[in-house]
Order: structure tokens, then C-alpha cells, then sequence
């Protein structure tokens, strides 16, 4: 049953995932953040294919240190070798497929399986047997029997990825421009971001694309689903003051917005601290610093699901507009279960007044404590219980607001920019893209 | 079309239908020109109102009056008086302005209003920037 140009699958039998997305006409059917074979689509054709974030090289800055994290829904452990490499591997001894580390971070000189005692180095190498003399050579080759590496890893400006596939391009090449984006977020400072401290986990009981919508730079949710912060006085009072600015298609799946503020100086270059400005100014390009200087808002995605929000708030009625920069990883648990990961950048320049006033913009806004965060939670996971509805099913959802306006020429930076930033021109490019890659061989051609 | 009319402050007054085609009690969304107006026929009377709330910037709904003839914002809630836009119940805090109506040969004629500063889509042109004004006190 299918209405305004999509058609979906019945209710058994293969789904046709590329009738469930209708980028022209703006819409989307509900089935795809609730059914289970839509997520195990998901997880054959796009996790474990697409190139996923692990970890900041920051999280594990001496050798030995580790954090487990999940890539595609498998654990992986990403460790700082004594070499100063960073690897990852499956978190799983090559004897009985045990959970080998069982912390969430932490520093180890080797790796010992819990079961029967297998030991591993911090570069993966098996390096100790229990009862080793009990093996003949033929039966124990420890050299073949080291941690399974993630097939591919790369890093880009401190983030560390890992993609199972072989047959994915190479990770610059699958960030295309939007590096030249990430830059101005984390990279504007000669020393760069760092994490501060470990990320907040939480889980929420809806599905992970609500997530990533709602962070393709979903403005105009902000004097709804927050009105009540807007009624505090935490939010500007023209619910039009937020409208301005762009949203970006950086390329394929990859999206954000550029926001601007208000028109004084303080609210220039994300609010960030004066004193980091003129570094800001030689770091970056011409075209990225204009974007940067131009604007006090970004919120995007790295398609298919790391997030991240550069935004000025209050933390309170006696505060002043604060900037935080938070990257987010929105990792599906099930079809309507997701876990959030959500962790606080900044500047290694950065002075301790600063860093103290980010942290706690941050942890009174966003995060299980934020008072943003909960108000989305609520909304995502009422999203996602309506639309398990058999009868909700039959009525697709809509995305259908700014499609009429043409592209700006004007704007400085690569892809494609559309003027002004309530729309949904983001979102669209986002399940586009994810379309692509549960339908087509080699959606990256 | 015959002479043009103009309104007490010199505006063309736009045609927005005919006074036989209003219901009693019922409201009707117009555009005069830029204007988004709401239209409601009183007795014999016209009554021609911004149809923006003025709380939370969202567009009034055409439809009916409430029981007690009144407007109702369908965002929060805030009612006002069609005889003369005055706030009748909060969140909204500003009357709806009050646009000049005529009747001429059974037509109905609106004053559009001046030109607004920002209109709702201002952000939707390149390269626009939000005013000072939109920002209030933030901050």
C-alpha cells in the first residue's frame, strides 16, 4: 500500500528497499527504522562494508592503551601498539572466540584470554599458549594465529575508522569533501581537537536513523521539541532567528549545516575563544576560514552514523552563549534499539577557563544530563514506537521542506549548499545514500 | 477592474474574494500581495487580521471560530479577538495586527500592510543574515 510515489513491500517476503525511499518526492516509509530485515540489510550491506568510527587517536595516547568499541555490531578493540601504531582487531581469542578484553578502555602490555589463558601482545601477535609444550608444530602455528584485524583501517585528523570490506575505497576517498568540513571543525588549530576524557553511553529504544535524521541539521525542530527551553529564554525568541544559513549535501551521504548568529563578533568563528581566532585564521583555507568566521552553528553527519554537533548555548539563564564541539556515533543494538556514544572535542590550545566553560555547556545541554538531549530521546522514541504500527505502516513520512529552492552558487565551500537552513535537503541526502548502499553492488562507484 | 482603491494609508487594497462567499463565524486565509491575512465576516461587517500568531511565528489556521467567537492559535493555544486582534488568552502577549477592510460592489478589499522587515523566508535567500533583533536578549 503505497501513497505520494512510494510503494512498499507487503507485509511477508522480501522487502524492495528501493521503493521505501523517495528522494524526489520527499518521502520516506516508517518501516525502514522498525523492521528486522531492513536491519539485517542494514548490517550486511552498509555496516559492514561502509568505513565506521572506532575511535580518537586521542582515547589511546600511550602504548598499550585501548578502548573496545563495535564495528558493525562486532566488538573491536583499538590499541596503541609499543610501535606508536594504533590498530584494531576483533575482540575475540582465536581459541574459543572468547571476549578477550572485557574492559571498556583501559592499558594492557599484553592481552589474556579469560577462558584458557591465551596470551596476545598489544600488536596482535599471539605470544603465549597455555600449556604450550602439549602442542606439537603442526597443530599450533602461532604466527597464523594472531588477533583478526579490522580489514581495513585508516585515520583521518586523530579519527581512526575501520571498514570489513576489502572492495571499499580507501577512506579519503569515501570522506571526499567532507574533509574539507571535518578541517574546520577539528583541525582549525596548528595542535588540533582532542577527546576530553571518556565519551557518555546511554542506550535509547529507537532506531539509529532518527539519530542521523534529526542531525543531518534538523533546524526547525529546535522551537517544538525544545520550546520549552525556548520559553526559559535559552533560545533566541524569533523561532526564525535559527533559519539562516545553509545546508550542505559535502558529498553523497555526507551532510551538515553552517548557521549563523547573531551579528556581533562574540558570535563569529562558533563563539570560539578569542585568543584561538588568529590561529584559527592561518590554519585554514581562505574558503574555510570564511565559513568558519561567517557562522556559529554546524550540526552534521558523517554518513552512515557518526554525528557531530559545533554549537553555542547556555547552560544556564545566568551563562553567557558557550560553544561545544561534540561527535556523536549512533550504533544500532536491533532494529529499534540504539546505542549513543557521545563525546566532547576541544582545542589542545585551549586554556583551562575555556575547556572548564565547554565541558559544562556541554554536560548541561546534551549528553543523558542535557536538557536538549532529552527532549530528543522522547520525540525518537515515540518516533519509533508509532511506527512499528502495522496500520501506521500504510502512510509514508514526510520530507518535503525547501525542495524548491535551487542550490546557492555563492557559498564557499565544495558539494552542494541550498540556501538557508530549515529544510530537508540534508535528510534526503542522507537516505538517499543509504538506499544506495542496501540496493546496489558497489554503491561507492 | 475599475479605479484603483486605496487605502487610508495610501496602500493599493488587494481584491480577496466577495463578502456573499463569507460564512458567519468562519475564518478564511488570504495573500494580499505579501500579506498572509485571516478574513472573517462579523454581521455585516469584515474583519481582516495578520494570520501569524504572534507568539511562536506560526502561520493561524483557516476554519472555524471557537465557541466563544474567538481565534485559536492550532501551535499553543493562544486565542484572540477577531473584532480587534487583542490577545485573549496567553502564550501569545501581542495583538494580531488589524488590516483596513472595504467593501466595494460585494468585493472585499484588504490593506496588505507595509512591507515587513524580515519575512518568513527571508533565510531562504543566499547570503542572508539573521538581524540583531531576531536575537533579542540571547546571550
Amino acid at each position: 500500500m503505497g501513497q505520494l510515489g512510494v510503494t512498499e513491500g507487503g507485509m511477508t517476503g522480501t522487502i524492495d528497499i528501493a521503493r521505501l525511499v523517495d528522494q524526489e518526492g520527499g518521502h520516506v516509509a516508517r518501516r525502514i527504522y522498525t523492521d528486522p530485515e531492513v536491519f539485517e540489510r542494514e548490517q550486511e550491506s552498509l555496516f559492514r562494508r561502509a568505513w565506521g568510527f572506532l575511535a580518537h587517536e586521542s582515547e589511546v595516547p600511550g602504548a598499550g592503551d585501548y578502548v573496545e568499541r563495535q564495528l558493525a555490531g562486532e566488538p573491536v578493540l583499538v590499541i596503541r601498539g609499543r610501535d606508536g601504531t594504533v590498530r584494531a582487531f576483533l575482540n575475540s581469542c582465536r581459541h574459543r572466540g572468547m571476549r578477550l578484553c572485557r574492559a571498556d578502555r583501559g592499558s594492557a602490555s599484553f592481552l589474556r584470554c579469560p577462558y584458557h589463558g591465551w596470551a596476545y601482545s598489544p600488536e596482535g601477535d599471539l605470544v603465549s599458549v597455555f600449556a604450550e609444550e602439549l602442542y606439537d608444530e603442526a597443530h599450533l602455528d602461532k604466527s597464523a594465529l594472531g588477533l583478526i584485524p579490522v580489514t581495513q583501517l585508516d585515520s583521518y585528523k586523530g579519527f581512526v575508522f575501520g571498514c570489513w570490506s576489502e572492495e571499499t575505497p580507501p577512506l579519503p576517498e569515501f570522506l571526499g569533501n567532507m574533509r574539507f568540513y571535518l578541517d574546520i571543525l577539528v583541525a582549525r588549530t596548528p595542535g588540533g581537537a582532542e577527546m576530553v576524557g571518556p565519551p557518555q553511553c546511554w542506550e535509547v529504544h529507537t532506531n539509529w536513523k532518527f539519530a542521523t535524521d534529526n542531525f543531518t541539521g534538523d533546524n526547525f525542530h529546535l522551537y517544538t521539541a525544545h520550546g520549552s527551553i525556548a520559553e526559559l529564554g535559552l533560545l533566541p525568541p524569533d523561532p526564525m532567528s535559527l533559519a539562516f544559513g545553509n545546508l550542505v549535501q559535502a558529498e553523497r551521504g555526507h551532510v551538515l549545516h553552517v548557521v549563523p548568529g547573531p551579528p556581533i563578533p562574540e558570535a563569529e568563528y562558533f563563539g570560539l575563544p578569542m585568543e584561538l581566532r588568529p590561529a584559527i585564521e592561518e590554519t585554514l583555507s581562505p574558503q574555510q576560514a570564511e565559513i568558519a568566521r561567517g557562522h556559529s552553528f554546524s550540526v552534521g553527519t558523517v554518513f552512515p552514523n557518526l554525528s557531530f554537533m559545533q554549537v553555542m548555548v547556555q547552560g544556564d539563564l545566568r551563562s553567557p552563549p558557550t560553544p561545544f564541539l561534540s561527535f556523536r556515533l549512533w550504533q544500532p543494538t536491533g532494529p529499534t534499539t540504539t546505542k549513543v556514544w557521545s563525546w566532547l572535542m576541544v582545542e589542545k590550545e585551549a586554556s583551562p577557563e575555556y575547556r572548564k566553560a565547554t565541558y559544562e555547556a556541554y554536560v548541561r545541554t546534551f549528553g543523558p544530563s542535557g536538557i536538549f538531549e532529552q527532549d530528543d530521546m522522547e520525540n525518537w522514541e515515540e518516533c519509533t514506537r508509532v511506527n512499528k504500527g502495522a496500520i501506521a505502516q500504510r502512510y509514508n513520512l514526510h520530507h518535503g521542506m525547501a525542495l524548491h529552492l535551487p542550490p546557492d552558487t555563492d557559498f564557499p565551500g565544495p558539494g552542494t549548499a541550498w540556501p538557508g537552513s530549515y529544510g530537508e535537503r540534508t535528510q534526503l541526502c542522507f537516505y538517499g545514500e543509504w538506499k544506495r548502499w542496501l540496493t546496489e553492488e558497489e554503491p561507492w562507484a | 477592474m475599475g479605479d484603483a482603491i486605496l487605502s487610508a494609508e495610501n496602500r493599493l487594497m488587494v481584491h480577496v474574494g466577495d463578502f456573499a462567499e463569507l460564512e458567519e463565524g468562519k475564518l478564511k486565509l488570504v495573500r494580499a500581495a505579501h500579506a498572509r491575512l485571516l478574513v472573517v465576516r462579523i454581521g455585516d461587517g469584515v474583519r481582516a487580521l495578520s494570520a501569524m500568531c504572534t507568539h511562536a511565528r506560526i502561520f493561524l489556521a483557516p476554519g472555524h471560530l471557537t465557541p466563544q467567537g474567538l481565534i485559536e492559535c492550532p501551535m499553543h493555544g493562544a486565542l484572540f479577538s477577531p473584532e480587534d486582534g487583542a490577545v485573549r488568552c496567553a502564550p501569545a502577549t501581542k495583538p494580531l495586527t488589524v488590516h483596513e477592510v472595504r467593501l466595494v460592489g460585494g468585493g472585499v478589499y484588504v490593506d496588505p500592510g507595509p512591507e515587513p522587515e524580515a519575512a518568513p523566508d527571508a533565510s531562504t535567500k543566499p547570503g542572508a543574515r539573521p538581524s540583531a533583533a531576531q536575537w533579542g536578549n540571547w546571550g
